[in-house]
């Protein structure tokens, strides 16, 4: 049964240049105690998902479609009351680049209190005590609650944040980039952190990132994205072992190899497509090597390629011509 | 880092003597050592500067060094007065401004444009006639220097809430459930507020001249001695031409001396927390 389940969710962003679909059709399932990890290059929608499933979109930005499940209720169409009561206290959000999403002139104590004393009704002595306890839970010394943004490192900035999300007791955590600013050393920390965070704390995650060896790390399932659609799902052994959709796949062969022959990275030519005007059929066909007149006229469903595994590409049906064409 | 900038130093201690000054006028007073300011002294009208009167006595035969160790407070009180209503004025329809965006911005500005636009003078003119009750009293003066310099204050904070409000912890704090009013308090705000009171200083020493200037015109408070009334009565009664310099020049020096310190200090600490001001 799956805690949280986003159905068809389409987003749209009003923009001056016109309607850019962010985000078109994509569905996502998260089993409880499980770590899913949307991936996908930068603009293909990932981060719009997150927003989408809390509600945080920016005023120009509007679920046009689709449903969001969470324990019976669909967070795509309940009140802003109701969504309120569901964000920090069931669902929290780490945010992209903590460096930014802490106010640099509040005590990080109070900041991480914040969601505490609004959620949970709690006087501010209260919130500040259990303030200590989340800090410590993170790797920090209590005490420096009292400090400010600025006397952090950037690692140690990103584990405030982990703790701020984790303040109300969340079931689910989504993780936007959690690591991408940090360095590598670091950034094995945070990881390893937010593992046994997890594990300990009973939590379900959602992990955003552009870095596919940071999902083989930590995550159980994967949804690979492109340009505002959903191309692949499944499993991490699916994904690194049976790509199916050719976007994944040189998306894998764009990652080094350590244990592999040594050889260069390979890249992807071409650009991510203007989500204004997106490609007809398949959005990823201009820049696919396999692509064939059917991929320009027709958008390709996500299908079943195997228990669990679903991929959107018409390599899959077989009426496919024999010369490639 | 302050106390490297000499001209700031140099400001703050002119002001204390102002300050030293408003706050010792009555103790001083009381005990003899200042003569009354209000004592009228028919014999000795006119006079020029003397041990008796240090910067002699004007048409009344009063006392101008003591009227003017007084005047310090009239200036000083309404300088911080008029000072906080332009913050407080200022910085929410600032805040509120920025923040919404949209047609409240649409209007707040235009509100904002017209007292930037009406000419300076004309403005204070047109409050001081109608605003009520009619005659003068501090608390008008205060109200109308208030009402008529909030407008760059607002233009100020709002340009600073534009840029804030996009900042990625506002985003953070909205999704932790924090409410608009709090957002704009509690986490814009104090982000902003170190320009405020940069601006803040330097609004005092603007609201000093324009008091000055009010009670030359005759817009005074009447229960207060200020250095403008004085400059005021020392050209009704001809000082410059009659020889008695010192009663022009006096309240002149008072003004320019409080002034330039709040000037120098309001300079000093706009560098340290304006950006693009800050020396590298």
């Amino acid at each position: 049964m799956a805690l949280l389940e986003v159905r068809g969710l389409t987003t749209y962003f009003d923009t001056m240049a016109g309607v850019v679909k962010a985000v078109d059709g994509v569905d996502i399932r998260l089993a409880e105690g499980e770590s899913l990890g949307i991936a996908g290059e930068s603009g293909c929608g990932k981060t719009t998902v997150a927003l989408s499933i809390l509600r945080l979109l920016p005023r120009n930005g509007r679920i046009v479609a689709g449903a969001v499940r969470y324990a019976g209720w669909d967070l795509a169409t309940i009140s802003e009351d109701y969504m309120r009561g569901i964000r920090w206290k069931h669902i929290s959000i780490i945010f992209q680049g903590a460096m930014n999403a802490l106010n640099p002139v509040k005590r990080v104590g109070e900041q991480i209190a914040e969601p505490i004393m609004l959620h949970e009704g709690l006087d501010r002595e209260a919130a500040m005590k259990r303030v200590g306890g989340l800090l410590e839970l993170v790797g920090i010394h209590r005490d420096r609650g009292q400090e400010f943004p600025h006397e952090f490192s950037g690692g140690m900035r990103q584990r405030v944040m982990i703790a701020m999300a984790l303040a109300c007791n969340p079931k689910i955590v989504i993780a936007d980039e959690p690591v991408t600013a940090l360095d590598v050393v670091i950034q094995a920390q945070i990881l390893d952190l937010l593992e046994r965070l997890k594990r300990e704390l009973d939590l379900s995650m959602v992990l955003i990132s552009h870095d596919l060896s940071v999902m083989a790390e930590t995550c159980d399932t994967m949804a690979i994205m492109y340009a505002g659609k959903l191309v692949e799902s499944g499993t991490v052994r699916d994904i690194f072992k049976r790509a199916n959709h050719p976007y994944t796949q040189d998306l894998i062969q764009a990652f080094p190899d350590i244990e592999g022959s040594q050889r260069l990275p390979a890249y992807i030519p071409g650009l991510l497509p203007s989500l204004v005007d997106p490609p007809t059929g398949c959005r990823f066909h201009p820049r696919c090597k396999f692509a064939w007149q059917r991929c320009i006229d027709k958008e390709p469903a996500l299908l079943p390629v195997d228990e669990g595994h679903w991929s959107s590409c018409h390599l899959n049906t077989p009426e496919r011509p024999a010369d490639g064409r | 880092m302050f106390a490297r900038s000499r001209l700031g130093m140099v400001g703050l201690l002119m002001l204390l003597v102002f300050v030293v000054m408003a706050l010792t006028a009555p103790g001083l007073t009381s005990a003899g050592i200042l003569q009354n300011p209000n004592r009228q002294n028919l014999s000795d009208r006119f006079e020029g500067p003397s041990s008796d009167y240090w910067f002699g006595t004007d048409q009344l035969g009063r006392d101008l060094f003591s009227r003017l160790w007084w005047g310090a407070q009239a200036s000083l009180l309404i300088g911080f007065a008029a000072t906080a209503i332009i913050m407080v004025l200022g910085s929410l329809i600032g805040l509120v401004s920025g923040y919404y965006g949209g047609w409240i911005d649409e209007i707040l500005m235009r509100v904002t444009d017209f007292f930037l636009v009406v000419p300076f003078l004309l403005l204070v003119l047109i409050l001081a006639a109608t605003v009520p009750p009619p005659g003068t009293s501090i608390s008008k003066v205060v109200l109308v220097i208030g009402i008529s310099l909030w407008a760059f204050t607002a233009r100020l904070v709002r340009s600073q809430v534009l840029s804030l409000k996009e900042r990625q912890f506002v985003e953070r704090a909205r999704s932790a459930g924090a409410g608009d009013f709090r957002i704009m308090i509690r986490h814009i705000f104090p982000n902003a507020f170190t320009l405020v009171f940069a601006e803040a200083i330097l609004t005092v020493a603007v609201v000093i001249l324009l008091e000055s200037f009010l009670s030359f015109i005759g817009i005074a408070p009447a229960d207060m001695i200020t250095w403008g009334k004085t400059l005021q009565e020392a050209y009704v009664w001809s000082a410059t031409e009659t020889g008695l310099l010192v009663w022009v020049l006096m309240p002149g020096l008072y003004i320019v001396a409080l002034v330039l310190g709040f000037t120098l200090l309001g300079f000093a600490l706009d560098e340290l927390v304006n950006p693009r001001l800050r020396r590298r």
